[in-house]
């Protein structure tokens, strides 16, 4: 298969650089106030009390660990590998919330202003996954994190 | 070379640059969600023990507007009814302080408590501030159990409560009459064990039967209190 | 000029899971810390003691047509305004009252269910570990989704 254009792994250091950064603040201001992110998981009425406390305290470390691998050279597949792991499972929570018809906070970002769950708010998180396993097969298909040269 | 960027990075590299910057800054000025809370708190989360017989304590928590436009604090619900909270005023100016009092009346609750206040204000509306409270109450006794019942038909035996006074104090306790006839009640000191056990038998089981047993609980400097062991035939 | 083979997608993909499972494990610390330390850490589930959860459906149809005691854990204004037909108030603020109320309702086997105002409100739990832990009653339950969801069945 050829090569891809020029502009290509320009927009695939972009889309990594814009992941890390979403991930990194997301995290982070949950990492801030984690009694408002275990309630609000608890408000998804999706898993038992004890899963979502666990959940409330190890998705926002999980995401920043992520994030921070997104940006190194080594550790590179498992931050995009993490990232698409971790927006599904935010997808699957915020689209079974609008289908159940709960009016509730997304919980996306922590105790910062924010939407509350609706169709677009659906649509916009389904894109994390997405775009992460785009990135995913990019580096797989032409990254160089673990390239052999040759000559 | 660098893992942040691709490997043909080597010419050209100041325009690429700054394509990257452009499409990372859009992306993060589309979902960066508006900064606007202006209230800032001292803390958000009190912890504290009760002192031993105390019914209620008081907490203040301290904020400031730290906006640039003056605040309200639309409103401010408490997750239980034995909390109340006072301000002294609803709408602050930028940069002005004040406090948020809270009471907590203990009503006979013990152990760890834990209590939650909720503060809106009008740059945000959806998404309150949560304060919580978190309170050991120590026990100052514990009657155990308190409902004591038999079948009726049922044979007659005695049946007990414990009572465990905190081993910090010192307590009289007093047997009350029952307020039924047919219900025999005395009551045992268990010096060993810092407490006492409550015997109860009814004089028949053959039909229902609803009485109360009083215990007079005297604890050294502290108020008397009377506490109920209910006895019931059904 | 050097060109760059790709080992195969398989290898890699290994590798991806084994990179996110140890950065998984990184996170476990951090999170261990903030449950323990962080002053804005949540509360411990089921901090409240073995209360099993109910539903409302659940509560109507126990097996053998028992009724069940309602107890209604909000507090005066809401259980004045409108509450469960038959139900027994039963608040902290009021716990002696509400006792002596709910012990003159009570039967040998009739289980007891304690609702509050929602899904998200804690009050029930708390009043029903308190109930379970004074008088020793064998069947005490929380209604899932509180008064709430009790309102929305009677549509």
């Amino acid at each position: 298969m050829a090569a891809p254009a020029k502009i290509v792994p320009w927009l695939h250091a972009g889309l990594r650089w814009a992941l890390a950064a979403t991930f990194l603040y997301a995290g982070g201001a949950k990492v801030l106030d984690p009694a408002r992110f275990v309630a609000d998981l608890d408000n998804y009425q999706l898993v038992p009390a004890v899963v979502a406390y666990l959940i409330g305290l190890f998705v926002p470390w999980a995401e920043i660990v992520g994030a921070a691998a997104l940006l190194t050279g080594r550790w590179r597949l498992g931050g995009w590998l993490l990232t698409f792991l971790l927006g599904t499972g935010f997808a699957v929570f915020v689209g079974s919330a609008w289908l159940r018809g709960l009016d509730i906070s997304c919980g996306c970002f922590g105790s910062g202003p924010q939407a509350n769950v609706t169709g677009w708010a659906t649509v916009r998180t389904s894109l994390f996954p997405l775009l992460a396993a785009a990135g995913l097969w990019y580096e797989l298909r032409w990254g160089t994190a673990v390239s052999v040269p040759t000559g | 070379m660098s893992p942040l960027l691709p490997s043909s990075s080597r010419s050209g590299g100041g325009r690429r640059l700054a394509w990257i910057g452009l499409v990372t800054g859009c992306w993060l000025a589309c979902l960066t969600p508006p900064v606007s809370a202006a209230l800032s708190w001292d803390t958000v989360a009190i912890d504290r023990t009760a002192e031993l017989g105390a019914s209620s304590e008081e907490f203040a928590f301290h904020f400031r507007n730290t906006g640039s436009a003056p605040l309200t604090i639309t409103s401010v619900q408490t997750s239980c009814g034995c909390t109340s909270a006072a301000l002294a005023k609803q709408v602050y100016a930028p940069g002005e302080g004040g406090e948020l009092k809270v009471t907590y009346r203990f009503g006979g609750q013990v152990g760890a408590q834990e209590k939650v206040v909720s503060v809106t204000t009008n740059d945000s509306p959806d998404h309150p501030t949560l304060l919580v409270l978190r309170v050991k109450i120590p026990e100052i006794f514990s009657v155990s159990p308190r409902l004591l019942w038999w079948s009726v038909g049922e044979v007659r035996a005695e049946k007990q409560a414990a009572i465990a006074i905190n081993p910090a104090l010192q307590a009289a306790v007093t047997l009350l009459p029952p307020d039924e006839p047919g219900i025999d009640a005395r009551l045992v000191a268990r010096p060993g064990e810092h407490g006492y056990v409550l015997f109860i038998q009814p004089a028949s089981t053959k039909e229902t039967r609803r009485a109360r047993v009083d215990l007079r609980i005297e604890p050294a400097g502290l108020p008397a209190q009377i506490i109920t062991v209910y006895v019931l035939v059904r | 000029m050097s060109s760059s083979v790709r080992c195969g997608s398989g290898p890699l993909l290994r590798r991806a899971a084994v990179q996110a499972a140890v950065l998984l494990l990184a996170a476990v610390v951090p999170a261990l810390l903030t449950g323990w330390l962080h002053p804005r850490r949540p509360p411990l589930p089921g901090a409240a003691g073995s209360i099993r959860e109910i539903t409302v459906a659940d509560a109507q149809a126990l097996p053998g047509g028992r009724p069940v005691i309602w107890a209604d854990a909000r507090d005066n204004q809401a259980f004045a305004r409108q509450h469960i037909p038959g139900a027994v108030h039963l608040s902290e603020a009021e716990w002696e009252q509400g006792l002596a109320g709910l012990v003159a309702v009570w039967r040998p086997g009739t289980p007891v269910v304690v609702y509050c105002a929602s899904h998200s409100c804690d009050t029930s739990r708390a009043v029903a570990s308190r109930l379970k832990r004074e008088l020793a009653l064998p069947d005490v339950f929380v209604l899932k989704g509180g008064w709430e969801e009790w309102l929305r069945r009677q549509k």
